[in-house]
């Protein structure tokens, strides 16, 4: 016993069974009462047999319909438990000559025996699967191995009649020599000494967890697999924010990874949220390519989070959002890190022709360009990265927290000083002010906060003429510099139209749960935008209406999980919150029916498990990285790599200005 | 990464609660499920109310059930009723070792599509 971990070939498990040869290596085993099993096994187990399990001994029955449809399992020869009170088990019964057991399947149907039962499940299963996989069961082994139990029978009647039995079917066994006579008088007298010992050696195993196990070599060749501890560094252009890769990282690093964080400071939430699971930041100017001052600045900030990077060796760099998976490329590009992921948080990247050209020309980079929405990763690969390189993992938030079975609604009405049988239709996002160079957006955009905040309040007045006791209430607060002066003009745009007294501006929230419970209507009225806070709102059934772009697309299903209307387009959203409003049937149907679209595909497990899974595809270990030559080239070849991407950027840029 | 652990039993209260007990000493992202398939009624009072005591998750079948036919619906009643991504069954004559189950967790938490396996002493008393 190792502590180690072994991956072991169920066909490897099938061959053994069929020979008769897996002695001690039954140990190792899936028995379905020394497994953890995950959910979607059980259910394909069941899928296919009907059950999880059937016969007398559900343990053997599990283990060949495992064997069946799954080709390798791990196996822990760490001992997590002792068993005891054999004489209770099944296995005793079957000794005892107690056992109901009917057997049908096995090569010699009418012998009563454990060893038996197991060759019954193994031929059943053999049958039902038809398969290749399941070799026909060596009849002399079988035979031999069953007359090795014969021993442990200790009804003498029942024994003879089982030796009688397997004479019949060929078997050539002798009497017992006298040295084996008198063991097998002794052997019940010093088993019954253990027995009333039973409560020391059970103290003694769960004080010694290193009882000598016998070694499973017959399983040889068992592939042994190193546990990973890869260290994952989360690359983001933000210090406070960012929920969903602060989610990803602390789940992560619940796993095992050894996470830990580049912000460009830690002054803002995302340092202290992840230093209290332990998950280490450090600073720097993760997003100094696109912000940086002048050429020197730019190239200055690559350069030192490229350093950083060859200090800390991550084996793995994800970064997450446009400016900073920018710098990240080309900085992990020269300290040659192993695994470089490309996390996309927004289309816009992609549907400005300026930011597109670098987005796409430095994609050269990445390991792999991990999409956030289906509409993304055509993006993509509609503009030149190849297919295989981009992944689709969707950023998704802990949905533990989001059941409105376990929220008060009432608790954010009482707090913003809501009546609690008021209409309220609520908007929660960041209120993004219009970027400074609209040249470089697409033109719905250019002068607008993406969020689309206007259109939504250009909307109140319409709802407010069919429902006049409406109330609308704005989550969020003003991002970056500008954010406050943009939040502003939101506020005076509301005076403008008359509606101030129906729309509050709550101001940012710790607890979008208890917020999106107080909301009838939920509205995602962005301009662009790549699910964005939909997934919450329908975690909590709330019905949703949503601009009909098609970065919602795999969320929101018209008129299944939400109202599609057309983008910026306020009369069309004013007139879908009436109707939600109206048809409460209707509302309930759509955040239901929104809840399980999300459970089943859209949680944090989920998301954390297809990074696992893109993970284990890609190379293990930093080792034979972060080569100093490979630096040294790079640097020298970066010219010709990356100038031709500014060129095209700069000839985008002068022909969306023109 | 969330575990369930189904210890089934039939009328083996002592041997059912000291599983649960070796359970207990230790926390962590699992939760246990004693299915009851006793016929004695002492025996299930027995049980139901450790479990009440110690805020285990007790559930018994409408009627006694072949053990192969009480492990499945035990398995299908976990899996229907919570969010569990794994299960594991624990015989009721099985003591739990310290801090075991969390390395077992934290490996299936590593590889949570592949099925974990690992080994069990045995004190032999085939009396």
């Amino acid at each position: 016993m190792t502590g180690r971990v072994y991956e072991v070939r169920t066909a490897r498990v099938l061959e053994l069974t069929s020979r008769a040869a897996l002695g001690r290596a039954t140990q190792a085993l899936p028995l379905l009462s020394n497994c953890l099993v995950p959910r979607a096994i059980v259910e394909r187990i069941r899928d296919r047999f009907g059950s999880i399990c059937d016969s007398t001994a559900p343990d053997t029955s599990f283990l060949f319909r495992f064997c069946a449809i799954e080709e390798r399992y791990l196996h822990s020869d760490r001992s997590a438990g002792v068993l005891y009170a054999q004489r209770l088990g099944n296995e005793s019964s079957f000794r005892a000559g107690r056992s109901e057991l009917r057997l049908e399947y096995a090569p010699i149907p009418g012998l009563n025996l454990a060893r038996n039962c197991f060759y019954d499940d193994y031929e059943r299963v053999r049958r039902e699967m038809s398969s290749e996989r399941f070799p026909r069961i060596d009849r002399d082994a079988y035979i031999t191995d069953l007359a090795r139990g014969l021993d442990s029978v200790r009804d003498a009647e029942l024994r003879d009649r089982f030796r009688s039995s397997l004479r019949q079917h060929g078997w050539r066994g002798r009497r017992p020599a006298p040295a084996r006579w008198i063991v097998s008088k002794l052997l019940p007298v010093v088993r019954g000494r253990r027995s009333d010992d039973e409560t020391k050696l059970l103290a003694h195993a769960r004080r010694h967890p290193r009882l000598p196990v016998r070694a499973n070599s017959a399983l040889a060749p068992l592939d042994p697999v190193e546990l990973p501890r890869r260290s994952i560094v989360h690359v983001v252009s933000t210090a406070t924010g960012a929920p969903w890769m602060v989610a990803v990282a602390r789940e992560q690093n619940r796993l095992g990874y050894d996470v830990s964080a580049i912000l460009p400071s830690l002054d803002g939430d995302i340092a202290p949220r992840l230093a209290r699971d332990g998950i280490r930041s450090y600073a720097a100017p993760t997003a100094g390519l696109i912000y940086g001052a002048g050429v020197f600045g730019r190239l200055s900030a690559v350069v030192r989070l490229a350093r950083l990077l060859r200090r800390l060796r991550p084996d793995v760099i994800h970064s997450h959002i446009f400016a900073s998976v920018l710098t990240s490329r080309i900085a992990s590009w020269l300290a040659d890190v192993p695994v470089h992921l490309a996390g996309n948080v927004h289309p816009l990247s992609l549907e400005s022709e300026v930011m597109r050209a670098l987005e796409v020309g430095t994609a050269f980079c990445d390991t792999k360009t991990i999409a956030s929405s289906s509409y993304t990763r055509e993006l993509y690969i509609q503009h030149g990265v190849p297919a295989d390189q981009v992944g689709l993992i969707f950023y998704t938030v802990d949905q533990s927290g989001s059941d409105p079975a376990l929220v008060d609604r009432t608790a954010a009405r009482r707090h913003l000083g809501i009546v609690d049988d008021a209409p309220v239709i609520g908007k929660i996002a960041y209120f993004y002010p219009p970027p400074k160079f609209p040249a470089i957006l697409p033109k719905l955009l250019r002068g607008r906060g993406v969020k689309g905040h206007d259109v939504f309040l250009r909307a109140m007045p319409l709802v407010l003429e069919s429902v006049p006791d409406a109330k609308f209430v704005i989550v969020g607060r003003g991002w970056g510099a500008d954010g406050p002066a943009y939040e502003q003009t939101l506020r005076d745009l509301a005076i403008t139209l008359g509606i101030d007294h129906a729309v509050l501006f709550a101001g940012e929230t710790n607890d979008v749960p208890s917020m999106l419970a107080a909301f009838d209507v939920s509205v995602h009225c962005s301009l662009s935008d790549n699910l964005a806070g939909t997934v919450e709102s329908l975690l909590m059934e709330r019905p949703m209406v949503v601009s009909d772009i098609r970065g919602f697309a795999d969320t929101i299903i018209h008129e299944e999980t939400g109202l599609l209307v057309p983008v910026d387009d306020p009369a069309a959203l004013a007139s879908a919150i009436v109707r939600l409003l109206r048809d409460r049937e209707l509302a309930r149907r759509l955040g239901q029916h929104g809840r399980a679209r999300m459970l089943s595909r859209f949680t944090l497990a989920r998301t954390v498990a297809d990074l696992e899974t893109l993970l284990s595809r890609l190379p293990e270990r930093a080792s034979g990285h972060y080569r100093l030559m490979t630096t040294i080239g790079r640097t020298l070849a970066a010219p010709f790599r990356l100038l031709p991407v500014a060129f095209r950027a700069w000839r985008a840029l002068r022909a969306a200005r023109s | 990464m969330k575990l369930a652990i189904v210890i089934p039993t039939r009328d083996r209260a002592a041997l059912a609660i000291a599983a649960v007990q070796s359970l207990l000493e230790e926390r962590g992202a699992w939760e246990v499920f004693v299915a009851d398939n006793s016929m004695s009624e002492g025996e299930v009072r027995r049980v139901a109310d450790f479990c009440r005591e110690t805020g285990v998750a007790y559930m018994r079948a409408p009627e006694p059930l072949p053990m192969a036919a009480h492990w499945d619906w035990a398995l299908r009643e976990v899996l229907d009723h919570s969010g569990a991504t794994h299960v594991a069954i624990h015989y009721d004559r099985r003591i739990s070792r310290p801090n075991e189950i969390a390395a077992l967790v934290s490996i299936a938490a590593t590889f949570p599509e592949r099925l974990i396996s690992y080994t069990l002493d045995h004190i032999s008393n085939r009396a």
